[in-house]
């Protein structure tokens, strides 16, 4: 299934489905116990070859998603900031004031 | 010489506001559906995480349930059942295990990260800075009435005019104006950042190497589902008549399955339960990879809107949200796989 990013992988896959879609027929067949320990052993290390493929991969590409995660921490940062920007009233009050200033400004020129 | 004051304040008001439009009804939109694909996404790796919690116990038990196989008794059962342990959870899948759920944890902690800052990109959109303006302006005019009031009654000089209702309506309109031009510039940031965040994640995930490898990684998780399944039937632990149950009553023709079954038909009926969820499970593997790649999708059309957000071009959003229901759906069926087979 994965042959397009890692064809090892999809050969690891297949030897652990394998190993694991037999194992109960294969130990049927076992008439020692070094046999049987044999087929365990066999699925045990599929199973783990599989998995360490898939870690290793997928640790290879945490810094992607640490990355990721950085970028997305950033932008709720960005939003947060943008928010409290646009609720702080401040800078429109020193407009406000302005504004205010100039209507008094005409009040006083209305009442001369 | 008052009214001519205002008409050119509010005048250049208007040009300064015109700089800047955007449709708060699209934001506000993508706002909603930026946090329904990124808690689809989350949800995913969430579940991911928690098969990787339990596969220590199914590998336990279905290598102990395997050594059914062998005869009762026997020196090869005693040493399957002595060695069953020991395979089951070697210290190298331990580590797997820990490396890959730490990855997951990781995407699902960055997509509920994303989640929120779309959230918040949604109180931004909706927070009416022109209104929350307007207040603050009539607090002030209100003020100034009581303090030219105030001087009235003090120098009692007759005849100061206090500030019209019509002076403050268009002054509020024009100071509602600049507040509402801000307030699109900083959506317009916030749009961008939120772009940029979407981009990077989903170029992460999209890695080609990142992509095959998590879906064949997440396709396996649903065969370790099948596989301790067909060892409990195999083991006896769960009859084949129970196993073939949900299948026979889908068939939707209301026949009850027989109490019993002939022992002559035993292997028979334990091949063909075991057939049953073994297609059951490919279903359900099939599922798991589509809404991955639906997840994947919606990422990509929540960047692509962003941009037309950007652009001032209506944004389409019938694609995030089909995609999000995709993934929804998704999940549903493999939960409902999973109660199948327990």
């Amino acid at each position: 299934m994965a042959s397009k990013g890692d064809d090892r992988l999809s050969v690891l896959r297949e030897n652990y489905q394998d190993a694991d879609d037999n194992e109960g027929n294969d130990l049927a067949k076992a008439n020692t116990p070094e046999l049987v320990r044999d087929i365990q052993r066999n699925w045990s290390k599929a199973r783990d070859a599989y998995y360490a493929k898939v870690a290793s991969e997928l640790s290879a590409t945490t810094e992607d998603a640490e990355k990721a995660y950085k970028k997305a921490q950033d932008a709720v940062s960005a939003v947060k900031t943008a928010r409290e920007n646009s609720a702080q009233i401040a800078e429109l009050i020193k407009k406000m004031q302005s504004a205010t200033d100039a209507a008094r400004a005409l009040v006083k020129a209305a009442s001369n | 010489m008052r009214s001519s004051y205002f008409t050119v304040f509010f005048v250049a008001l208007t040009i300064i506001s015109s700089c800047t439009s955007i449709d708060k009804n699209s934001a506000a939109a993508l706002a909603k559906a930026g946090q329904e694909a990124n808690q689809a996404v989350s949800d995913q790796s969430t579940g991911a995480q928690n098969t990787l919690k339990v596969l220590p116990q199914w590998w336990g038990t279905g290598q102990a349930l395997a050594c059914a196989r062998l005869p009762n008794a026997s020196p090869t059962r005693d040493a399957c059942l002595d060695n069953a342990e020991a395979v089951a959870n070697s210290a190298s899948s331990k580590d797997s295990i820990n490396k890959i759920n730490n990855v997951m944890q990781k995407r699902s902690q960055a997509a509920l990260e994303l989640k929120r800052a779309y959230g918040s990109f949604g109180d931004l959109v909706s927070y009416d800075a022109s209104a929350d303006a307007q207040a603050s302006l009539n607090k002030a005019f209100s003020s100034i009435n009581s303090f030219l009031t105030a001087v009235q009654n003090f120098t009692g000089t007759p005849g100061l005019p206090l500030l019209s209702t019509t002076a403050q309506n268009i002054t509020t309109k024009g100071v509602g104006l600049l507040a509402s031009q801000r307030q699109n510039k900083q959506i317009l940031a916030a749009n961008t950042e939120l772009h940029k965040a979407v981009d990077a994640f989903s170029q992460g995930l999209l890695a080609e190497k990142n992509k095959a490898v998590t879906e064949d990684f997440i396709s396996r998780l649903a065969d370790e589902r099948g596989s301790l399944y067909r060892r409990l039937i195999e083991a006896g632990v769960i009859t084949p008549k129970d196993a073939l149950a949900p299948l026979v009553a889908s068939l939707g023709q209301g026949m009850p399955i027989a109490q019993s079954m002939p022992a002559k038909n035993d292997d028979v009926i334990t091949k063909a339960a075991t057939l049953s969820f073994q297609e059951q499970a490919k279903l359900q593997t099939i599922a798991v990879v589509a809404s991955y790649e639906a997840a994947l999708s919606a990422l990509k059309d929540l960047s692509r809107q962003h941009e037309r957000l950007e652009q001032g071009v209506p944004i389409e959003l019938s694609d995030i949200f089909a995609n999000a229901q995709k993934i929804a759906d998704a999940i549903q069926e493999i939960n409902s796989g999973a109660n199948h087979g327990k």
